[in-house]
């Protein structure tokens, strides 16, 4: 059997007497593999942290890192025995020190332990944070805050780190170029990380394996690709928002048939007798634009998106299909036109339910 | 008070002003920092462990203040009394009357119940700026509890624990009534002495004390707006 670097297994994860998030089971395979927990806001994301952090009490199930059980219905390591980090999504720097103070203070721990892989300065370089080293918390930004208490929670080296909605507070300009050179650092330092999010495309980014935590429990765990093409429930479907459930016949092997798109062509991802209706997921890119198809639909909506448009196309039956155009499309749609539709229609992987 | 003094300098050299000034900063010192580690230690316990008892004993512990002191006095005397003569001596222990009434630790022991509220509020308010968050960063760095107490808690709450040592300071200085019945024999203060001048009606002799606890006051108010000034500035 493979021995996980983490695992938390059969967890009630509660907030006092409450339980958050029923019966949660996964595991990071290696030493430095991130992994994010993907989930609506108050759905429990930030209460699984804690309880692995040992801020939360464990009642049922048990936690364990690197063969070293952290918390169970007997034991209960406090949070300072665990070497386990968490950057809080709100500033949790201490108000009286300088940044500079606050991020050394990180240093201080373990440095008799381990080998410095990482030096203040890199870490300043990296997150662009050398213009606040000698202010104090209140006189710094969100964003800031956020990224000078991650680099707090980077240099500490920890066996796990725990990462709240790491970059919810930083510019959107910036949060992709400071996605990539977290992605860049996490992989150097070779730290196990779980970063919870509600953003999926950071998720997917970051994420070796993405959860998706809804209704009080962890709905699929696997990776990203999986997460996003194979989703396993309608839940997941509904909460990644990145397609739609149109009603289908199986007609064969390989072919369903829906009423207002015809004869739709692929491979079943899970088995279905012929003549069973089901509900297919359509993505916005399972579909293909084709000004000569004999299929058309109304166009009802278009949105500007930088690479592409989305479509939203009204079908006969009043189901609006979303359709992803490459931006450069020598061919543009306005709303009220007439789109077409590439016949026949493949999809990769054909997902029912 | 000043004229008085000026013109009746005699005044200043009967009154044994080192032995006034040397019992006030005595009680002053004494029943502040006894204040202020209560109050320090009872809204680090509530923070840590949200007890609903302790809670509830920490809001019984401040209604104090709303006690007129004369009434406090004599509660208090009343109740060693009584506790002297109903359990102590039934025990076959030797009297405790002596030890709280008419002590330095009665007289401590009153200005604690009385003033334990701006104690206890001061700090409280203090602490109530710094997110709990930080407290668990704190232990998610490696500090134990003691450590993020003496680490992160007492210099963060520097300034609220300077400005309540000075509020009860000042509430001390001048504190009258429970000074009055409870204070040792022959243990005056510059308030008592005042009052004693002035009941008297030697609203010249009252003068000097008076003026010296305004400048006892004074230079409270003066190093601490100082010091909380220039750690603002900083």
């Amino acid at each position: 059997m493979t021995k996980n670097f983490f695992e938390v297994n059969n967890v009630d994860f509660n907030v006092g007497n409450k339980t958050k998030v029923k019966n949660v089971s996964f595991a990071i395979e290696n030493q430095g593999d991130v992994i994010c927990l993907l989930g609506p806001s108050g759905i429990g994301k930030t209460t699984i942290l804690r309880t692995i952090a040992g801020l939360e009490k464990l009642k049922k199930g048990s936690i364990i890192l690197n063969g070293k059980t952290l918390s169970s219905e007997n034991i209960n390591l406090e949070p300072e025995e665990r070497n386990v980090s968490l950057a809080f999504q709100d500033n949790s720097l201490f108000p009286h020190y300088t940044i500079e103070k606050n991020i050394s203070l990180g240093s201080e721990r373990n440095k008799e332990k381990k080998e410095k892989k990482i030096s203040l300065k890199e870490i300043v370089d990296l997150l662009d944070i050398f213009h606040i080293l000698n202010k104090y918390p209140h006189e710094i930004s969100a964003g800031e805050a956020q990224r000078a208490s991650l680099a707090r929670s980077l240099i500490m080296q920890p066996d796990l780190l725990l990462l709240d909605e790491p970059l919810s507070n930083v510019d959107q300009s910036f949060k992709e170029e400071i996605q990539v050179r977290l992605k860049k650092i996490l992989n150097k330092l070779k730290i196990t990380t779980i970063i919870v999010t509600h953003d999926s495309y950071e998720a997917f980014y970051l994420g070796s394996k993405c959860g998706i935590i809804l209704n009080q429990e962890l709905k699929q765990f696997d990776d990203p690709y999986k997460v996003y093409h194979l989703p396993n429930s309608i839940e997941v479907v509904n909460f990644l928002n990145r397609g739609i459930l149109v009603p289908a016949k199986v007609t064969g092997k390989n072919t369903l048939e829906n009423w207002d798109l015809g004869t739709i062509e692929g491979n079943f991802i899970k088995e279905y007798p012929e003549g069973a209706n089901v509900q297919l997921l359509l993505q916005p890119e399972d579909l293909e634009h084709d000004d000569t198809s004999n299929l058309k639909l109304e166009v009802v909506d278009r949105k500007f998106r930088g690479t592409n448009f989305i479509y939203t196309l009204r079908a006969p039956s009043n189901t609006l299909i979303p359709v992803f155009v490459h931006s450069h499309h020598i061919h543009q749609h306005e709303v009220d036109e007439k789109f077409g539709i590439k016949r026949p229609i493949h999809i990769d992987h054909i997902v029912c339910f | 008070m000043m004229y008085w003094t000026i013109k009746f300098p005699e005044n200043l050299f009967d009154l044994k002003i080192l032995d006034l000034l040397m019992n006030t900063l005595y009680l002053v010192i004494l029943s502040s920092l006894l204040l202020i580690i209560f109050g320090l230690v009872s809204n680090y316990g509530n923070r840590v462990n949200k007890n609903k008892t302790l809670n509830i004993l920490s809001t019984l512990s401040i209604s104090g203040y709303a006690i007129p002191g004369v009434i406090l006095a004599v509660a208090f005397i009343t109740f060693i009394a009584w506790f002297d003569n109903s359990v102590i001596k039934n025990l076959g222990f030797v009297s405790i009357k002596k030890v709280f009434i008419g002590s330095i630790l009665g007289l401590v022991l009153v200005y604690f119940i009385r003033f334990y509220s701006l104690a206890y509020n001061g700090i409280k308010s203090g602490y109530e700026k710094i997110n709990i968050s930080v407290d668990e960063s704190s232990y998610l760095l490696g500090y134990s509890k003691r450590k993020t107490f003496m680490n992160i808690h007492i210099p963060f709450l520097r300034n609220s624990l300077l400005f309540v040592g000075i509020l009860v300071s000042l509430e001390i200085i001048r504190e009258l009534p429970i000074t009055l019945i409870l204070r040792p024999f022959n243990f005056e203060t510059f308030a008592t002495t005042a009052y004693i001048s002035a009941s008297e009606d030697l609203l010249e002799a009252a003068a000097v004390p008076s003026l010296f606890l305004i400048l006892i006051a004074t230079f409270f108010i003066i190093v601490t707006s100082k010091y909380i000034l220039r750690d603002n500035n900083d």
